[in-house]
């Protein structure tokens, strides 16, 4: 009784658990990229001696420093661009987020939904997007409704799939269980079958969030005159090669950002899958 | 036409009654029959086990008495009602403990409340003070997953107790567990028994845990599953693990012993048969 009282404590309950113990997460998280740091340290240091010590023109291959120094004067130029493809990448992948898994509920809950539907679902991932791109631009023009069905296109696809096998890989026991209870289909589906599908859901959206920024410069390159697509395209006709490398720079850290967006709010809403939420009980401290 | 009995009808005398319940199963090309004729009672109050070799259609007795699945012939009543279609009229504990990985220990107790409709906010407050009678005190925020498995199996029963029901069964509830943890369990259950006075309707293969434990005993046969004995256990009450060595209880339990055995016995031939 009294080993039970005090090894655990209140801090059981997983919303104590943030409390007060921001500086040790942040160490912990500085630990954990370290390395990762680390290397991309080394390799920008190569990439500088081989831009330094080698005879390689600088159209071809900029030094980093140089790619940082575009960063620095021409901040507001890249801001407003990376803005435009921000916008639209999120804009595309807050609808493939909501697109995939309405689709994926019904799939799930109609048969016939599932037989009429499901094999378009597939079949729009056989579509060469970089075709129909131009077709595209010719219905909506230069604005930002063709890159957002771009991206749509793109990642609804994971979202819907992996939530469709979340939603199917529910244990039978558990909806049987809850038919003993005279639980409603939406009791069914809120208590049991939805909160089962999350990990997998989030899975999803996690692929979506890394493609989503590629699906933004994909409908970029077709027809723009704004976003960091856009700017790519121009830099690498005026041979500003170390103005294309920063706008990559800017835009794999856009695509990082929503990942670990997205993660942290995986995180948040599935505390049952971290391990260390909870203290372990077992058998041996029970005695 | 057969009209419906004048005066009290049979079935409000008991808590269940089970009356000539036949099921089969089908696929594509035979039929299985898994219940045939089978009949029982359980009066309020009483600790009734069904005992049987492996496979004998006592799961599927308990999803019919539950109401999820229809017997193919006969009626099923719980508190004189006729359980036909009819689902929530029973507490129903499944063999595997079915814990929600998601919710937490408070919140698993109170999933059959939230189903009924209690206010979740309720409902926890309601099982709160009883989480200490079933051991649990302190873990109401944990997750299953950080729990043994007699701690989950407790959570487990306490989800069907505070479904509120009168009659509660427990398909082979402690089938999981070690046998320490198991006599344990045992003795523990015994005590809530005695003390909730609920009707409970139990589900095993382990004849000394159905002689510990019941008033009463059904042997089920080899599927397809008929009653085969009903023995009433005359040990006296309250029931201790002592009791396991006592002249009664191995004399009673010997009875169930043979007659079990001559039942796996059978199944093992027709299982070695050519269909």
């Amino acid at each position: 009784m009294s080993t039970r009282e005090k090894s655990y404590p209140a801090g059981s309950f997983s919303s104590s658990h943030e409390g007060g113990r921001l500086a040790p997460a942040a160490v912990a998280a500085a630990n954990r990229y370290a390395l990762t740091l680390l290397l991309a340290m080394g390799g920008m240091l190569v990439w500088q001696a081989i831009t330094y010590f080698g005879s390689i023109p600088r159209w071809q291959l900029p030094s980093p420093w140089e790619v940082l120094q575009v960063l620095g004067s021409e901040p507001g130029l890249m801001a407003r661009h990376a803005l435009v493809t921000a916008q639209e990448a999120l804009a595309g992948f807050a609808i493939a987020v909501a697109l995939g898994f309405a689709l994926a509920v019904a799939i799930s809950h109609s048969r016939v939904f599932e037989r009429a539907v499901y094999p378009y679902v597939v079949a729009s991932q056989a579509i060469p997007i970089i075709a129909i791109a131009p077709v595209l631009v010719i219905w909506f023009g230069f604005g930002l409704t063709p890159k957002i069905i771009v991206i749509v296109l793109i990642t609804f696809f994971p979202v819907a799939i992996n939530t469709v096998d979340g939603l199917r890989n529910v244990d039978r026991d558990m909806l049987t269980l809850m038919r003993t209870m005279g639980a409603s289909q939406w009791q069914v589906f809120r208590m049991v079958k939805f909160p089962s599908a999350l990990p997998l859901f989030f899975s999803g959206v996690k692929i979506a969030a890394a493609v989503s920024v590629i699906g933004a410069i994909l409908g970029e390159w077709v027809g723009a005159n704004e976003g960091l697509g856009y700017l790519i395209t121009v830099s690498k006709a005026q041979f500003l090669t170390a103005r294309v490398f920063a706008s990559i720079l800017v835009l794999s850290l856009m695509g990082i950002a929503l990942f670990f967006f997205v993660s942290s709010i995986e995180r948040w809403a599935t505390p049952w899958a971290r391990r260390d939420a909870g203290p372990s009980v077992d058998m041996e401290t029970r005695r | 036409m057969v009209t419906a009995a004048s005066g009290p009808a049979p079935q409000a005398a008991f808590r269940v009654l089970v009356q000539g319940v036949s099921k089969s199963y089908h696929d594509r090309h035979r039929e299985l029959p898994v219940l045939r004729r089978v009949s029982l009672s359980v009066r309020d109050g009483e600790f009734v086990s069904i005992i049987g070799p492996s496979g004998c259609g006592k799961s599927t007795l308990f999803n019919i008495v539950s109401g999820v699945v229809p017997a193919d012939e006969g009626r099923v009543y719980v508190n004189g009602e006729e359980t036909r279609n009819r689902v929530g009229l029973v507490g129903y504990m499944p063999q595997k403990d079915l814990l929600l990985p998601w919710r937490t220990v408070l919140d698993n107790v109170v999933l059959g409340m939230e189903v009924a409709g209690v206010k979740r906010a309720a409902a926890r407050s309601e099982a709160m003070p009883l989480l200490a009678a079933f051991g649990l005190a302190g873990f109401e925020g944990v997750y299953p997953h950080a729990l043994s498995g007699g701690m989950r199996q407790r959570v487990a029963f306490l989800r069907t107790f505070l479904f509120h029901r009168d009659v509660l069964l427990l398909d082979e509830p402690f089938g999981a567990l070690d046998a320490l943890t198991r006599s344990t369990m045992h003795e523990w259950l015994l005590g809530v028994w005695e003390k909730l006075g609920a009707t409970i309707l139990f589900v095993t293969h382990d004849v000394e845990e159905a002689v510990l434990l019941s008033d009463r005993v059904y042997v089920m046969t080899a599927r397809p599953g008929q009653i085969k004995m009903e023995l009433g256990i005359d040990l006296p009450r309250p029931r201790h693990y002592d009791m396991t060595m006592s002249q009664r209880f191995l004399e009673q339990k010997s009875v169930l012993v043979q007659a079990l055995r001559d039942e796996s016995i059978e199944a093992m031939e027709t299982m070695a048969a050519p269909a």
